[in-house]
């Protein structure tokens, strides 16, 4: 706990990580700082290709060859990207969580829900029970309570189901207790409701709403909708080709977007936008993240583009704490 | 497209047909060309085999029995491969060889082809009883090994050239009749077809002027790859004394003469032995990139 | 999976068995030439009255469709015809030889996982990499070796130059191994005897690994890209962020994925499997059925030769029906449908 309690519990500084394609050099995630704090949820929100998941998957050390990640991340004081493989492995899943978009895909299709479970308890138990893995009374008992917890009846009935024997809100329940079964002190929920249908979809997310005050965990919530995160978010990130290029409290961003792209994301969000202005969407589309210009990587669909925005631009930060990545002196008045 | 659709010439070609951006895919990959090369080297070696053997592949004497390869003591360059058991000349009697396996391979394949093509362009685009009919034919048929199948028929019909090759189209077609249903089936509700349906064009019409240009790339892809099957499967027949007869020079009957000389005279059996794996290998990685260029789809 | 489908697959199965016997049948009669001036061969104390009474026996005056009626009845009943060569029934000479070939089919089979599955495994891991790259090289070179020069030059170095193993048959000479079940490996440890266990293991080692590694070479080539493909796989990511070993991920979520389709082409492939262990156990004097089929067929030993080729179209579809069966049990998403 060298952070202390009031520290950052995941501070990251000039994330980068690229892909060599025989195109060229994909930047993926292009120069990210970050910090989470202790309970706090923080919205990611980006349009799909901005880099959301690549972000998170590159500090847990979860990105694929050829990709290069460089930069700093510390979790809990500790550097994640210069840990070892081991240690790495012993802190995912048990103090850093991830849930992924669709827990149909997440979810091992020839194993049983309760050993996708037990697996993960055993992975971090003490070492003699991992030998002993799926018949530790413990083990199993715990795996029972977080099933009930996330809200699957008859949880120990269920254990042996396969998970094509759930509904869609079911395994995406599961996934979260399995996510969740050791106690993480973070989690990242990545699209935790893009594959549900819109009547699960609020169910989910007030599930993961519960489990970060019943367990005090951070929450970083990925999204491409500002809607999810706008209701349950202290703070949001807005990510554009690989660029945070907004970062403030959730309320102060939704209702005064002052960076050019969050604007054209609210007027072109249906839930969020005046419903007596009419929807604008937003002309054009994310740029092909190979050979990224210099300047601004919004400058080509932005209204309000002049020749400065052809130089790189600084995240800058405001006087009311608010922090946005462009040139023009009323965005960060 | 209703109108460029009637006018039968014209079709509009679908991902099936051959481009020149095929083409230019295809020369691209270099590894492919190759084999490719090597694969037409042994079919110009097979047709050009009586001026370019240096000898009569027949023509043995007992004087040089066993001689080794050149290379090897006792070796000499009139005979580069050295001689069989019998005196002949190893490499003359693997260039005649080849002849026989290339020559059974395509003239299998083309008319097998044919004989395919046609049935599973009337399977699949006719449906109703003649598909039942074809296409019991065909799981039947699958449900034999091809080369137990031909022994089998060889077993029945007696050793012999022209017997490999009826055995073997016997079996062969139904891999080409099930891949044309196949696209058949697939191509069969497209709007040109039904265009030339519309107008009123017979239905054989249709089948091979709108329907089979679309899918002529597939068919001759996998042609190609069924060549090295097709040689294997007449080498083994060959080796196990049912296929093609003595004296004809044919390379699994010399692999056969030359098992019990293994020890003493490695070469007879080893050299083509070396020559249908090339010969096969070849085929195959020819038959490969033309896939890879033509008809990706049927990438497994 | 049900009773019920269970059921449906297998009454599917019946036309196509139909079938395979109306092919089995029409081979034989329109094969050029008399049965019965075959069976009698050059006998010369044969009387046309003879001749007639046997040809009504092999029921041959009678009209085609019937002939076929009757030779699927008999088939039902097991009886196959006489053995020209033998004098004894068809199908008694052929299921004596049939374990020495199954016992040589699983054989080849284990071979070829064992070296298609842990190389098609480590290829898919470290893809791109120089063990790839010779992995992906052998797998298509493989394809293209003849099985009858590989058990040639495999007798060659192993057999006869190094002297490892016996050069050919099922076992050393003069050792007897009572019949029981007719798989020499089993019936040696049940009588109790290592020595003769290890004896036939010897023998069978060269065999296998001639017919095995055709197979190993398809099935390194289905692993690997099945392999690449399930690694990308979100519940592989997935596996990975909850902190599990490499081994846990790669064996417990990976690789039971990446096998399932194996199963299927296996069974599809068992048709080469089948075809390469005639040419194998000819080689190595293999006592098997596809040998006494290159017999019947160089003796013109018709009824041997119909019932051979018919054995081994119905293993290949029993195969294939089982591996349909097994495909579902190995894969939990299908199991209820």
């Amino acid at each position: 706990m060298s952070a202390g309690r009031d520290g950052p519990i995941l501070s990251v500084r000039g994330l980068r990580t690229e892909f060599p394609t025989t195109r060229g050099r994909v930047v993926a995630v292009d120069g990210i700082d970050l910090d989470v704090m202790p309970a706090e949820c923080l919205g990611v929100v980006g349009e799909s290709g901005s880099g959301k998941s690549v972000t998170f998957l590159s500090m847990l050390g979860m990105v694929r060859l050829p990709g290069r990640v460089s930069g700093e991340v510390r979790f809990d004081g500790r550097d994640l990207l210069g840990m070892g493989a081991r240690e790495l492995r012993e802190l995912r899943g048990r103090e850093l969580a991830i849930t992924f978009q669709d827990a149909q895909m997440a979810l091992n299709p020839s194993l049983s829900i309760g050993s996708q479970i037990l697996e993960t308890l055993a992975a971090h138990g003490p070492a003699g029970s991992r030998r002993l893995f799926g018949r530790d009374p413990g083990q199993v008992g715990r795996a029972i309570e977080m099933l009930t917890r996330v809200g699957i009846p008859a949880a120990a009935e269920r254990l042996r189901d396969y998970p094509h024997q759930f509904s869609g809100g079911m395994r995406q329940r599961a996934m979260i207790a399995i996510a969740l079964v050791c106690n993480p002190r973070l989690l990242i929920a990545d699209e935790p409701t893009s594959a549900l249908d819109v009547t699960v979809q609020a169910q989910v997310l007030d599930l993961i709403a519960k489990m970060r005050r019943e367990l005090g965990m951070s929450v970083v919530l990925i999204a491409h909708d500002l809607g999810v995160v706008a209701e349950h978010c202290d703070r949001i990130a807005v990510m554009y080709a690989g660029q945070i290029v907004e970062l403030g409290p959730a309320e102060a961003v939704i209702e005064a977007p002052r960076h050019p792209y969050t604007q054209g994301l609210i007027a072109s969000a249906p839930w969020l936008s005046d419903l007596t202005r009419e929807l604008r969407p937003m002309p054009g589309s994310v740029p092909n993240l190979i050979d990224m210009p210099e300047g601004c990587h919004f400058a080509p669909r932005c209204p309000f583009r002049s020749d400065a925005c052809l130089r790189p631009v600084a995240m800058r930060t405001a006087a009311d704490g608010r922090q946005v990545r462009c040139i023009r002196p009323e965005a960060v008045a | 497209m209703t109108a460029t659709a009637a006018s039968a010439g014209a079709v509009p070609r679908a991902s099936g047909s051959i481009t020149r951006q095929n083409l230019r895919t295809f020369l691209s990959d270099r590894f492919g060309v190759l084999f490719t090369a090597i694969f037409l080297g042994f079919i110009v070696m097979a047709i050009l085999a009586p001026w370019i053997a240096p000898h009569d592949p027949n023509a043995g004497s007992l004087l040089r029995r066993l001689q080794p390869p050149a290379w090897l003591p006792g070796g000499s360059w009139a005979y580069p491969l050295g001689c069989d058991s019998l005196g002949r000349d190893i490499l003359s009697r693997i260039i005649w060889g080849a002849r026989v396996s290339i020559f059974i391979g395509v003239v299998v394949v083309l008319i097998a082809g044919a004989i395919g093509t046609f049935l599973g362009l009337v399977a699949g685009f006719l449906g109703g009883i003649a598909d039942t009919a074809i296409s019991r034919m065909v799981d039947v048929l699958l449900a034999y090994p091809l080369l137990i199948f031909a022994i089998g028929l060889m077993g029945m019909m007696g050793p012999g050239l022209m017997n490999i090759i009826v055995a073997l189209v016997c079996f062969e077609w139904v891999i080409t009749c099930r891949l044309v249903r196949a696209q058949t089936l697939d191509v069969r509700n497209k709007e040109y077809v039904e265009a030339a349906q519309a107008i009123g064009l017979s239905p054989l019409r249709i089948m091979f002027s709108e329907i089979l240009p679309n899918i002529v790339s597939a068919v001759i892809v996998v042609a190609t790859l069924r060549v090295g099957t097709i040689i294997i499967i007449e080498a083994s027949l060959s080796f196990l004394g049912i296929g093609v007869q003595p004296p004809t020079p044919a390379w699994g009957t010399m692999i056969a003469d030359g098992r019990v000389f293994m020890l003493a005279a490695w070469w007879v059996s080893s050299f083509p032995g070396i020559a249908i794996f090339l010969l096969v290998l070849s085929a195959n990685l020819a038959g490969q990139s033309l896939r890879d260029a033509f008809d990706p789809r049927l990438t497994r | 999976m049900s009773l019920r489908t269970l059921i449906e697959r297998l009454l599917q199965l019946v036309p196509v068995l139909l079938g395979v016997t109306l092919v089995a049948f029409l081979m034989m009669a329109f094969t050029p030439g008399d049965p019965v001036e075959i069976m009698i061969g050059n006998d010369e104390h044969v009387t046309p009255e003879q001749i007639e009474r046997m040809r009504r026996d092999l029921g041959l005056h009678l009209p085609l469709h019937e002939r076929y009626f009757h030779y699927v009845a008999n088939a039902v009943t097991g009886d196959f015809g006489l053995s020209f060569y033998h004098r004894r029934p068809v199908s008694e000479v052929l299921f004596e030889r049939l374990p020495a070939t199954i016992e040589l089919a699983i054989a080849s089979l284990l071979v070829a996982l064992a070296i298609a599955v842990p190389a098609g495994m480590i290829a898919a891991v470290r893809r791109g990499s120089i063990f790839d790259r010779v992995v992906t090289t052998i797998s298509v070179a493989g394809v293209a070796i003849p099985n009858f020069f590989l058990g040639i030059v495999l007798i060659m170095f192993f057999a006869v130059n190094l002297g490892w193993l016996p050069v050919s048959g099922q076992t050393p000479s003069g050792l007897n191994i009572p019949r029981v079940t007719g798989f020499l490996l089993v019936d040696s440890l049940l009588w109790g005897r290592p020595d003769a266990f290890v004896e036939v293991l010897r023998h069978l080692v060269l065999p296998a690994v001639t017919l095995g590694t055709g197979l190993s070479a398809l099935l390194m080539r289905v692993t690997r890209t099945s392999m690449i493909e399930t690694l990308q796989q979100d519940y592989v990511a997935f596996a990975v962020a909850k902190g599990l070993s490499p081994r846990r991920v790669l064996f417990a979520h990976a690789l039971r994925n990446a096998l399932i389709p194996l199963v299927t082409v296996i069974a599809i492939d068992l048709g080469s499997l089948l075809s390469g262990s005639i040419i194998t156990e000819t080689i190595f004097s293999w006592p098997g059925v596809g040998r006494v089929l290159i017999e019947g067929v160089t003796t013109r030993n018709y009824p041997l030769v119909q019932t051979a080729v018919l054995m081994f179209a119905v293993i290949y579809i029993l195969a294939n029906f089982l591996a349909d069966i097994l495909y579902v049990v190995l894969n939990p998403r299908i199991r209820l449908k």
